[in-house]
């Protein structure tokens, strides 16, 4: 059969009317999980699971993907409303959506939202079609050591997120890498840095962070300014849909975005969260009014969220061509797989082409699915900025605890996440940036833990950190990114310094 | 979303429990004067989704089910970490209910042998024990070890020479035959490369690409890629060949390599239980072992039915902590890496 044989095929499959249905509630699933912070899709999915048992495979598959990549589509709305991320990948999206809703753009900070998903989302099925089998081969070249140059490269791009004070965006950024050395070591399964307490073991989720950090403070600066009698109301200004100013700012990033999330993806070992990071330093880095992310600019919301949709793909290629899990959310879906005696793999193709492609085929059509579900949802949402402070911040404390409890049904957890609301408020309040801690704690203990990894390979030779052209290309970038800007202006006042002894 | 969906899965559940319940009826009457679960079961486990002790976590999770042991709601936890030990102590805090089984294996032992965990085999209540899993040697189609006796040469001229990925951390049952391997091929085993990876698939993966040399794990997890082509077997560390795909590859016991270890599965509870909470869970796994499904799960993925009730297997516990407090004492100082 011909390629294109095998796509329509999987078209037939899956526009059969149960596999629509299923589709569909996947998707709508899978947006509210996305919606409700701290359930992301991995615990969502592992809910649903047992209810597929007796299903035939393609429609539990079809239903569980469609919960995936549906709540990549909600993730973004209680970033953007309430400042809370709704789960891991949408944590980015937070610090310029939510100051979009302020500035009285949420409903275009949602449209655009929307809209990155469902080019993403498209993108990176068309991706997966053509091209799964050789990326598939490609992300095997990802070892310790390649992981590592990537984690110090993404590590160099969060650097630029450092605000006004490189000093304070440094203490930030070492503050989350110690946060992230807590817990059981797993290269020498010692517990570190847990005084005893045995939660502490299984560390502290970057999610317990941000939440803290995010929801909890922004509550408490409401709070005070409450008090003080200066809170201002959210008026919601303009359309609800973007402006054409807003379109011709966001279609690059999220063409940038898509790109990053997809490849990203295909690497074995990376979860979404980190093409995000990488999508929105890269939007920032390349603007003009640089300063201004942060303060709501719609690059920031665009881009990150085109690439955690474009993502999705990617995963799909390491674990559809090869077997391969890259995170929790598509490991419990390799575990749907192999429960309905299907072996994703280099098989898979040629063992199971209905399944497979009737799988690829549903995420066509569930991707224009969320999209159309998702936009009259978005008037809907905006709603919530209608809602007194009196009463919306309660109920986005209450929003926000049950997020966090719900990760792991932990009352530390809640514990923690109120101490970093209130560490957070200080931040604030010393204008310390609070993205650098959260992402040193994404980065910190994977960097951490591949660097360990390689040192083990090699017997302690660092050599094996530059030992291939991938491991290279990546510190050659992170080194550019670092430098750049110090010999860009280095540059620049030599050429000041040249230019005034002629006046 | 918990709450959008209870109503369908309780639906749901209570159809499929009302209709298995005629099915197991005999099986529960006998336990009705002692103790059932009351609200839902957790079935704990200490790795991350997709490993092969989640797989049992969830198919322990399904059978129980199938059997009627579960009346009510059930939900598999994965609580990675520090090589169970995460997973143990959230075990071991549920003291005294019976709503909480983990799944778990050696490394129980070993943890607290080696000084790494406070948590012993006795802070837990032993429930049953499942099968045995066989530990696999594999190496990438164009690794440049060929075979087992070239592993050995090359261990024996070099320990650092070859590094092996084990998944989740040192002291478990794919670490120790590593161990017992290079033990045997005289190599310093304190030079021995053990890469640790948070599961047995980043392990595979990374052996896949060539940046691991040697995977040691179940043939679950590699049984896949040796079918393909991707990875061939080299040994495996069992008493005798396995069936399927292990039938052609030797044991290192034939190679003249004392090296026999077993990844066994065994439920635990937490401590201070109830006899009638252990009679139930007794009773309920001593079904689960004898169903048909069940011994249809273990024969299509390669495991040996090992079954023990909890007294036979509280024994075994005593004897192979024995075992393992020697063997660890012998081929690694505590502590070390």
């Amino acid at each position: 059969m011909l390629p294109i044989d095998h796509i329509l095929n999987g078209f037939s499959v899956a526009f059969q009317f149960h596999n629509l249905g299923f589709a569909l509630l996947g998707c709508v699933l899978g947006t509210l999980v996305g919606v409700l912070p701290g359930l992301g899709p991995a615990a969502g999915m592992a809910l649903l699971l047992p209810l597929t048992f007796g299903m035939e495979p393609t429609t539990a598959l079809i239903m569980l993907a469609g919960m995936y990549y549906g709540a990549m589509y909600g993730g973004s709305t209680t970033s953007i409303l309430i400042n809370t991320p709704g789960e891991a990948s949408s944590v980015m999206t937070a610090i310029d959506g939510y100051q979009m809703a302020r500035n009285g753009r949420a409903g275009a900070a949602l449209a655009v939202s929307a809209i990155a998903s469902v080019i993403a989302g498209t993108f990176s099925v068309i991706a997966l079609t053509l091209m799964a089998v050789p990326l598939a081969r490609f992300g095997l070249k990802f070892g310790p050591a390649e992981h590592f140059a990537i984690l110090i490269f993404s590590m160099a791009a969060v650097s630029s997120l450092t605000g006004k004070s490189v000093a304070r965006g440094l203490f930030s950024m070492v503050i989350g890498l110690m946060i992230s050395t807590i817990g059981i070591d797993l290269q020498s399964g010692m517990p570190r840095f847990t005084g005893g307490n045995l939660e502490l073991q299984d560390g502290i989720s970057f999610l317990v962070a941000a939440v803290g950090f995010f929801a909890i403070a922004e509550v408490l600066v409401n709070v005070e300014e409450h008090l003080r009698g200066n809170s201002t109301v959210l008026a919601i200004k303009g359309r609800l849909w973007l402006t054409a100013e807003e379109w011709r700012r966001s279609y690059m990033p999220i063409i940038r975005g898509t790109l990053i999330g997809f490849f990203k993806g295909v690497i074995p070992g990376g979860g979404a969260t980190i093409s995000t990071m990488l999508s929105y330093s890269l939007e920032r880095s390349i603007h003009k009014e640089k300063e201004k992310f942060g303060t709501g600019m719609i690059e920031g919301v665009a881009g990150p969220e085109a690439a955690n949709n474009a993502a999705v793909g990617g995963h799909m290629v390491p674990l559809l061509a090869l077997g391969i899990p890259t995170g929790t959310t598509t490991a419990i879906l390799l575990g749907a797989f192999i429960i309905f005696g299907i072996q994703p793999g280099p098989l898979l193709f040629t063992r199971n082409p209905d399944v497979v492609w009737g799988l690829i085929g549903s995420m066509y059509i569930g991707n224009l699915m969320l999209f159309v579900l998702n936009l009259p949802l978005i008037a809907l949402f905006v709603r919530v900025l209608h809602t007194p402070t009196g009463i919306l911040l309660p109920l986005i404390l209450v929003i926000a605890s049950i997020g966090v409890y719900s990760i792991d049904n932990s009352a530390q957890d809640l514990l923690l996440t109120w101490c970093f609301g209130i560490a957070g408020y200080a931040f604030k309040k010393c204008d310390i940036p609070i993205a650098p801690l959260i992402l040193a704690m994404v980065l910190g203990g994977k960097m951490e833990q591949s660097f360990r990894q390689s040192m083990t390979i090699s017997g302690g030779d660092p050599a094996i950190l530059w030992s291939s052209w991938i491991a290279v290309l990546f510190l050659a970038l992170a080194a550019l990114m670092v430098l750049g800007p110090l010999v860009l202006r280095l540059l620049r006042r030599r050429r000041v310094a040249q230019a005034t002894p002629a006046q | 979303m918990t709450k959008f969906t209870t109503p369908t899965r309780r639906a749901f559940l209570g159809t499929t429990a009302l209709a298995l319940a005629a099915a197991a009826l005999p099986g529960i009457a006998a336990a009705q004067d002692g103790w059932k679960p009351e609200h839902a079961v957790e079935i704990v486990v200490g790795v991350a989704p997709g490993g092969a002790n989640d797989r049992t976590a969830r198919d322990v999770e399904a059978n129980l089910k199938a059997i009627g042991a579960i009346p009510n709601d059930s939900i598999t936890v994965n609580k990675p970490g520090g090589g169970h030990s995460v997973a143990l102590a959230y075990t071991i805090s549920h003291a005294g209910d019976a709503h909480y089984l983990q799944v778990i294996g050696g490394v129980m032992l070993s943890n607290n042998i080696l000084g790494r965990s406070p948590q012993k085999y006795t802070d837990v209540t032993p429930i049953a024990m499942l099968f045995n899993e066989q530990m696999a040697f594999a190496v990438a189609k164009d690794s440049k070890i060929t075979d087992a006796k070239m592993l050995l040469e090359m261990l024996a001229a070099d320990p650092g020479s070859v590094s092996f990925s084990i998944s989740t951390g040192i002291g478990t049952t794919n670490h120790i035959s590593a161990l017992l391997v290079a033990k045997a091929a005289g190599a310093d085993v304190t030079k021995l490369k053990a890469v640790a990876f948070d599961s047995s698939a980043e392990g595979v993966t990374a052996t896949l690409g060539g940046h691991v040399d040697v995977a040691i794990t179940t043939p679950f997890a590699l049984d896949p890629f040796v079918e393909s082509g991707e990875l061939r077997y080299i040994a495996v560390a069992s008493e005798t060949r396995g069936t399927g795909l292990l039938a052609e590859v030797p044991t290192w016991k034939e190679l003249g390599v004392d090296a026999v270890v077993y990844a066994w599965r065994s439920v635990v509870a937490p401590p201070g239980l109830t006899e009638a909470q252990i009679a139930y869970w007794d009773k309920s796994f001593g079904e689960l072992q004898a169903s048909q499904a069940w011994q249809d799960m273990l024969a299509k993925e390669n495991l040996m039915p090992a079954p023990m009730d909890s007294k036979t297997f509280a024994a075994f516990l005593e004897t192979e902590n024995a075992r393992y407090t020697e063997l660890l004492s012998n081929v690694t100082e505590p502590a070390k890496n």
